[in-house]
């Protein structure tokens, strides 16, 4: 409904100057801004929650997967392993949103930016000054709590921490239908594998 | 006072715009025969027929959008006719002046400037398209402030600020009509209906009001699924060895055999993700989560077995067995 509307309300103003024409853009924009926010809402729902996206997003990973186990052997170590596993998850799972977000893009970036800074990563070692927590300080900090929280969340959600608060709540919304297909499929796919493999391959160390 | 009356039902004007979800709501309530009243200042409304003349010779597209969105709202107006509305509307529309004017907030903003724009490329000066004009640029400069993005048409500003005595902003009775306080209720009004969204998105939180305490349980519900997709990325991990020899071979294995082969292993996980010290609630919301998943095959695809039967078989008596042991 709600779709319909738009275009209605662009294509029936005929009058061609073109100050009015930027005018009616930008209105119709800031239109659909508002009602973006509640169809991001309720299309996040449909994009992760559906069975068809989470095998998509199982066979992806499982392919992906394969594919880190060939390029790095394995090590014997499992924590690095399971890092590697969880970065690959995370960037099938963002690479399934096809750019839509925000979270999605900053988590595709990180992996070029990561992969930069291993070069640099002498120079970043001083640069940061740790903030003492005085007690006047933890004072003033607790004054807006839902700010602070809401600054927590931002830190929270890869790639949204200077997002304004009505979009960082829209990106915590598609990020946590997000997870939660993704922990689905990681836990069938580890159920699946964990039936199949001999029950030594568990106990190795 | 005519103008206010007419200020007031513009709510309905613009109930097509955006914020469905919040304003529909509302929208039930409005009456459609407020309506007439947005033009009352110069025009006549007939009981609760509206029809489109005006609105046609004005060149608005009110009656369309409607058409679009209610289907039966429409607008009369004759210029030149200063009568006063029937008294009925103007009782209605103290009746329900809080539905109205949060309809009113959300709805000027699209549809004015829409209109404004509309009625300003009108060669008609008209008392009507003026008033409204006017009514529509000042509406217009209290929902700039929060959305920054339309054009600031500072001649029509001034021209508005001459004849203020028409412009009366319906805000909420008892609430301050500051421009500024008008935006902000907007701005809340956005904020609230997402944090609506995230608590039925978020297990738990019904019965939590308040942004703060919402806010908590979404942060620790990010946070826990952020600690299970660790840990069964370290559970993949340690059987991701024989990834690459056999998946395809696991795979096809599992479909032929999967009602079997997964009864005994069905048992380890959630005491092994018990004992292991994990917080309830992960356990708990990770095993939620797979409950939807029983469907019945539709592919031969491999890796549908993740959907079949045996998640049923699989999960339903762990699922009841870790709901009776955890209390819930």
């Amino acid at each position: 409904m709600v779709d319909s509307l738009f275009p209605s309300i662009e294509t029936t103003v005929d009058d061609a100057s073109p100050e009015s024409r930027r005018k009616r853009r930008r209105i119709s924009e800031t239109a659909k801004e508002t009602a973006e926010s509640s169809e991001i809402n309720q299309e996040s729902l449909k994009r992760w929650r559906t069975n068809r996206v989470q095998q998509i997003y199982a066979s992806k990973l499982v392919e992906a997967l394969r594919r880190v186990r060939q390029r790095s052997n394995d090590g014997g170590k499992i924590t690095s392993a399971a890092r590697e596993i969880r970065d690959t998850a995370d960037r099938v799972l963002a690479a399934s949103a096809r750019g839509t977000t925000r979270w999605s893009r900053a988590v595709l970036a990180t992996r070029v930016r990561a992969s930069l800074k291993k070069h640099k990563k002498a120079k970043l070692t001083g640069a940061r000054k740790p903030r003492k927590d005085t007690a006047a300080e933890r004072k003033r900090s607790k004054l807006p709590a839902v700010e602070r929280k809401l600054k927590i969340l931002g830190r929270l959600v890869p790639g949204c921490r200077k997002v304004t608060v009505p979009n960082l709540l829209d990106e915590a919304t598609d990020y946590i239908a997000a997870l939660e297909m993704q922990v689905r499929a990681m836990e069938s796919l580890a159920e699946l594998l964990a039936a199949a493999a001999p029950r030594s391959m568990l106990t190795r160390p | 006072m005519m103008m206010m009356n007419g200020e007031a039902t513009e709510a309905e004007l613009f109930l097509n715009c955006a914020d469905m979800s919040v304003l529909e709501r509302q929208r039930a309530q409005l009456n459609y025969h407020h309506l007439p009243g947005f033009f009352s200042n110069s025009s006549t409304i007939n009981g609760g027929e509206i029809d489109d003349g005006f609105l046609a010779s004005a060149g608005l597209d009110l009656p369309e959008i409607y058409g679009e969105v209610h289907g039966d709202a429409r607008i009369s107006v004759s210029p030149g006719n200063i009568t006063n509305e029937s008294g009925n509307s103007k009782k209605r529309k103290f009746g329900c002046v809080d539905t109205e004017t949060k309809v009113f907030n959300e709805k000027k903003k699209m549809m004015m400037m829409d209109r404004e724009v509309e009625v300003e490329e009108e060669e008609e000066k008209s008392k009507i398209t003026e008033q409204s004009t006017k009514s529509i640029m000042k509406m217009k400069n209290k929902a700039k402030k929060e959305q920054n993005s339309c054009s600031n048409d500072s001649s029509k500003v001034t021209k508005d600020s001459q004849r203020t005595d028409y412009i009366h902003v319906r805000a909420r009775r008892g609430q301050a009509t500051d421009s500024h306080s008008i935006a902000e209720r907007a701005r809340r009004e956005k904020i609230s209906e997402r944090m609506k969204f995230l608590q039925d998105l978020v297990p738990g939180c019904e019965k939590i009001t308040g942004k703060a305490g919402m806010l908590d349980e979404i942060i620790n519900y990010v946070q826990s699924l952020q600690r299970q997709v660790e840990f069964l990325s370290m559970k993949l991990a340690t059987v991701s060895p024989r990834l690459d020899f056999n998946i395809d071979d696991i795979f096809a294995k599992e479909v032929v055999s999967a009602p079997m082969m997964n009864l005994p292993n069905s048992v380890m996980p959630p005491h092994m993700m018990v004992n292991s010290g994990y917080p309830h609630d992960m356990v708990n919301s990770g095993y939620v989560h797979f409950n939807p998943m029983q469907q019945v095959v539709t592919s031969s695809d491999p890796l549908a077995c993740f959907n079949n039967g045996q998640s049923a078989t699989m999960w339903d008596s762990d699922v009841q067995n870790l709901y009776s042991s955890l209390g819930v």
